[in-house]
């Protein structure tokens, strides 16, 4: 059966059959196109939006977190009435109404080693839109192994990253970064912070490229990769040599790149520290937030950034328990990782659950970020 | 004299990339991608690569947010 573009569709994209280089033809390829998004965030609610309204044939979407409000700052697809909904059954919700034209599949879960081809098997195109490396290596290889395109995009702060991977037989996401940073050294949003517009800004360059490739349009970003940097406006192409054996891969390996549980590192809860601050007891509470998260909560102590704690070895106790605390136990647990290491400490504690816990358990007038 | 994500650094000598990461403290070299002009050194030739004078150095790092 011929493809071919209904009156409705005519007038919907109108501006994409008069421009020189997409025309009917360009727009019935997008309408036959399968696009598989991992990820339903902050890039993907910009990915998703172009790639709705542009008249992808087929979406799929994975996600398989629930709205928070700590992520209308920058998930543009949501909104108030969305919190603790499942994001992939909103963004379809949403998706469907800025087009009708568009078929989308969900997939409420995590993309494991377990379900990766199976799912990645039926599109064409895999774009970029999650938060962590294990699910990025993982799609990576994917791509490799089904020979599909893999449109990436990544964040940080104030900067961002875009590049196409296994384009053409091109460069590979293992030939700009031949294996993950190590896990104490993985910030993601949660615990950094991330510029709202970013990922939009990033999320759209995705967009675009998987547009182009669909209609084969312009020069693709493939063995290149593009990085902006919000802040200054500095952009750079960088050039990426493909390394073949990282087209060679033939299965898919262990991407569990997370921390692993330090058996070393004491924690208690925020029940156990309230009662032995009800008691008195004499002990050393070390924030090492940033100066402006203490504006939201604070447990008062000794604020030192976590930047800064070598510089302020000196004032970390070594009589009493020490118990470091931050937004929600992780940076505090890295902090004191990396003191157990370099330093005789024995008297250290991390608070399990940080502020956030305690917002819960212990103060409900605290507010919780 | 060369340059390191835009900061001016003396050139002295001729050191591999390899070297040069770890002269300027960048710990792990896992995740991190470098560039010389517009062209990143695959990892494999980090201990061949020397750098030269008015190298432009750039060192990416693998950021996994989303």
């Amino acid at each position: 059966m011929k493809l071919s573009l209904t009156k409705g569709e005519i007038r919907r994209y109108s501006r994409h059959l008069i421009l020189k280089n997409i025309g009917i033809e360009g727009q019935l390829k997008l309408k036959k196109s399968n696009v598989f998004v991992v990820g339903a965030g902050g890039l993907g609610s910009s990915v998703l939006t172009y790639l709705t309204a542009a008249g992808v044939g087929n979406i799929g979407i994975a996600d398989y977190d629930t709205v928070e409000e700590s992520n209308l700052q920058r998930q543009i697809l949501y909104d108030v009435n969305d919190l603790g909904k499942s994001k992939v059954e909103v963004a379809v919700k949403k998706l469907s109404k800025q087009n009708p034209l568009v078929k989308f599949d969900i997939y409420n879960a995590k993309i494991t080693k377990e379900n990766a081809l199976d799912i990645i098997r039926n599109y064409d195109i895999v774009v970029d839109g999650c938060d962590n490396f294990s699910t990025r290596y993982l799609i990576n290889d994917a791509c490799v192994i089904l020979n599909k395109i893999f449109v990436y995009g990544a964040i940080f702060q104030f900067e961002g990253q875009v590049s196409v991977f296994n384009y053409k037989n091109g460069p590979t996401y293992r030939c700009l970064y031949p294996e993950p940073p190590d896990p104490t050294d993985m910030p993601n949003c949660s615990e950094i912070g991330v510029f709202g517009a970013i990922p939009g800004l990033v999320g759209t360059i995705q967009a675009n490229e998987t547009i182009k490739i669909i209609t084969g349009t312009g020069d693709i970003l493939s063995g290149k990769l593009f990085t902006i940097n919000a802040l200054n406006f500095e952009t750079n192409i960088f050039n990426i040599n493909k390394f073949e054996a990282n087209s060679n891969i033939k299965e898919l390996g262990n991407y569990d790149y997370t921390c692993e549980e330090d058996s070393t590192i004491k924690e208690i809860s925020v029940v156990e520290l309230k009662k032995m601050m009800d008691n008195n007891e004499d002990l050393q509470i070390i924030d090492i937030r940033e100066p402006n998260e203490l504006i939201i909560s604070t447990l008062g102590g000794e604020l030192i950034p976590m930047e800064e704690i070598f510089n302020n070895i000196e004032k970390i106790s070594k009589a009493k328990p020490a118990i470091f605390i931050c937004r929600n136990g992780h940076r505090s647990r890295f902090v004191i990782k990396l003191l157990q290491e370099n330093y005789d400490y024995k008297n250290l504690f991390n608070l399990r659950g940080g502020l956030n816990d305690w917002a819960d358990l212990i103060d409900k007038s605290m507010t919780k970020y | 004299m060369i340059t390191v994500n835009n900061k001016e650094i003396l050139f002295e000598k001729s050191i591999c990339l390899t070297e040069l990461l770890s002269k300027l403290e960048i710990k792990s070299e896992k995740g991190v991608a470098v560039a010389i002009h517009n062209n990143i050194i695959p990892k494999h030739q980090w201990n061949e690569y020397f750098i030269k004078d008015n190298d432009k150095i750039t060192v990416i790092r693998a950021t996994q947010g989303g």
